[in-house]
């Protein structure tokens, strides 16, 4: 009976020794005051341990503050770096700005030039087809080669494509390339007809210009194989030579050398000769060559007799032309200077 | 009515501060300062790491004002400046040498503040007073520490010290237990360390 009463009297004076100084400051709820006066009357080590606790705290009351030794104002250093963060925190964002800017209009004028060349006004269009038509008035019986050629070439070209894959596996991966091509050259040229003849000389030019260069090589072939049809060899020799525009015209061409064998014993063929020159002539004046010269076969489609009404969107196209690979690399070079200067600030920032 | 003015004052103070205002930061800096160095002061119980800790808490306070959100500014101050002295502590532990070394000179060379009309006798006294306590303060783990200094000498509320040391409430209270008990304990122990006046303590 006395133990409990001493354990319970026990636990008591634990809650009132645990609570003594939050009971000084008054931190306590009222049950927990109500017990801890009751321990402290009965309880004289827990009185005298509050006693000595009020002192201890009117001690520390009693410290004194001390002075601080010097002034905590922010040091001139301080402002002067606070500063140039926010300076260079605005510039990351102007620059950041910048950067976007230039490369929306760069991606704009890229994607306009590319909308330029792929379809050219109708000015630009008689220009072309007009020294190209004498280029080949030069050369009438190409003309006709061509267009009796340009029917036939998806036919011939399957077969022999597979004959060869017996001897050479080389050449197997590009004439399939090649077949899907073939009758999108074919298309506009079956639609010619006589007001169109003009279009097929130049087609013809493209042909014969991109015949010019590689002949070399595939005429050595002929002399080695002495096959008849041997067209769909050079074809696919050539494919990786060029583009596929490139390609395109050697498959049409292809018929085309096949009278040639003969004299091509001789390095550099005759009827190829004169052709380069002419076509390099007429091209200057659209001052973009190679992709004027892709777009040749899809005119027939679209095309006018008379020249129409220049707009003036066309006529500041037409002038702008010339300059605007300039003003893409331009632009292409402040892009990357400013993503640059960014970048560095970016860097700078994180650092500080 | 002053201390409206001055609440309102200090948030005029506190908005300037956060848009960049040096000034505005600097004055406030003058408000607190004081109060900052001396809870360093008895924290660490060394000028120089007091003076560290305070500079470097008020760096801190003004990079990190676009992050205050309101409320008692000396509250969110208090906080950085207890930071500031963890760090000090830690940095302290890190470089035993160099406290050796301090503890050899005199650290208590520190200027008190003094009252007004006080007698070159009050001022010795409360200066012995001051080394004693603070010594016995010394002996206190940091979190205890630093709860007596800001309730029993700093004279802040649980719910400021709660807040400021980023524990509960309930936390404050134990801590602050203990650590009177325990000073409590080194001032009966250290009695005759104490001037006369204060001496009879407890028992």
């Amino acid at each position: 009976m006395f133990d409990l009463m001493k354990r319970w009297a026990k636990t008591e004076h634990e809650l009132c020794q645990e609570n003594l100084s939050a009971f000084l400051d008054g931190q306590v709820t009222h049950r927990e005051r109500m017990r801890v006066q009751k321990h402290l009357e009965e309880c004289a080590a827990c009185r005298a341990d509050l006693e000595a606790l009020r002192h201890t705290v009117a001690l520390l009351r009693a410290v004194p503050a001390v002075k601080p030794p010097r002034s905590f104002l922010l040091p001139a250093r301080e402002v002067i770096q606070q500063r140039q963060a926010q300076r260079r925190r605005l510039a990351y964002v102007y620059m950041q700005a910048a950067t976007a800017v230039a490369t929306v209009l760069l991606v704009l004028v890229v994607s306009g030039d590319a909308i330029l060349r792929y379809l050219p006004s109708p000015a630009a269009r008689i220009s072309e087809i007009r020294p190209a038509a004498t280029a080949v008035l030069m050369e009438p019986e190409a003309v006709l080669e061509t267009e009796g050629a340009l029917a036939p070439v998806p036919a011939p070209q399957e077969a022999p494509a597979e004959r060869l894959g017996a001897g050479e596996t080389m050449e197997i991966t590009a004439a399939p390339q090649q077949s899907p091509e073939a009758p999108t050259t074919e298309a506009p040229a079956e639609s010619l007809d006589a007001t169109t003849v003009e279009q097929t000389k130049t087609t013809q030019l493209v042909v014969e210009k991109q015949v010019g260069e590689p002949k070399a090589m595939p005429s050595e072939t002929f002399a080695s194989s002495a096959a008849p049809p041997a067209p769909p060899t050079p074809a696919a020799e050539a494919e990786p030579i060029g583009p596929s525009p490139t390609a395109e015209a050697m498959a049409a061409a292809a018929p085309t050398a096949t009278p040639l064998p003969a004299p091509t014993d001789t390095p550099v063929p005759p009827t190829a000769t004169p052709l380069p020159v002419p076509t390099n002539t007429p091209v200057p004046p659209t001052a973009t060559p190679s992709p004027t010269s892709t777009a040749v076969p899809s005119v027939p489609s679209e095309q006018l007799p008379s020249p129409p009404p220049a707009s003036g969107l066309w006529a500041f196209l037409e002038v702008l032309g010339p300059f605007l690979p300039w003003i893409e690399l331009t632009l292409a070079l402040t892009v990357a200077l400013l993503l640059a200067v960014t970048l560095w600030l970016r860097r700078r920032q994180r650092l500080v | 009515m002053g201390s409206i003015t001055e609440a309102m004052d200090e948030q005029a103070l506190v908005a300037a501060a956060r848009r960049g205002d040096t000034q505005a930061f600097n004055n406030l800096i003058l408000t607190y300062q004081t109060l900052a160095y001396n809870v360093a002061y008895r924290t660490l119980h060394d000028p120089d790491a007091a003076a560290d800790a305070t500079q470097q808490a008020f760096i801190s306070a003004f990079r990190a004002l676009p992050g205050f959100r309101g409320g008692s500014f000396k509250a969110w101050l208090l906080r950085i400046v207890t930071n500031a002295c963890y760090d000090q502590l830690r940095t302290a532990k890190r470089r035993p040498a160099s406290s050796l070394d301090d503890m050899l000179v005199d650290p208590d060379h520190s200027v008190m503040l003094t009252d007004e009309g006080e007698s070159p006798e009050d001022y010795a006294l409360r200066q012995d007073l001051g080394r004693v306590i603070q010594n016995g303060l010394d002996e206190l783990p940091p979190e205890q520490r630093l709860a007596v200094i800001l309730y029993d000498i700093q004279g802040f509320s649980y719910q400021e010290i709660a807040q400021a040391t980023g524990v509960s409430l309930g936390t404050v209270k134990s801590r602050l237990s203990r650590g009177r008990a325990r000073l409590r304990d080194y001032l009966q122990r250290e009695q005759e360390l104490l001037p006369k006046r204060h001496r009879p303590i407890g028992r």
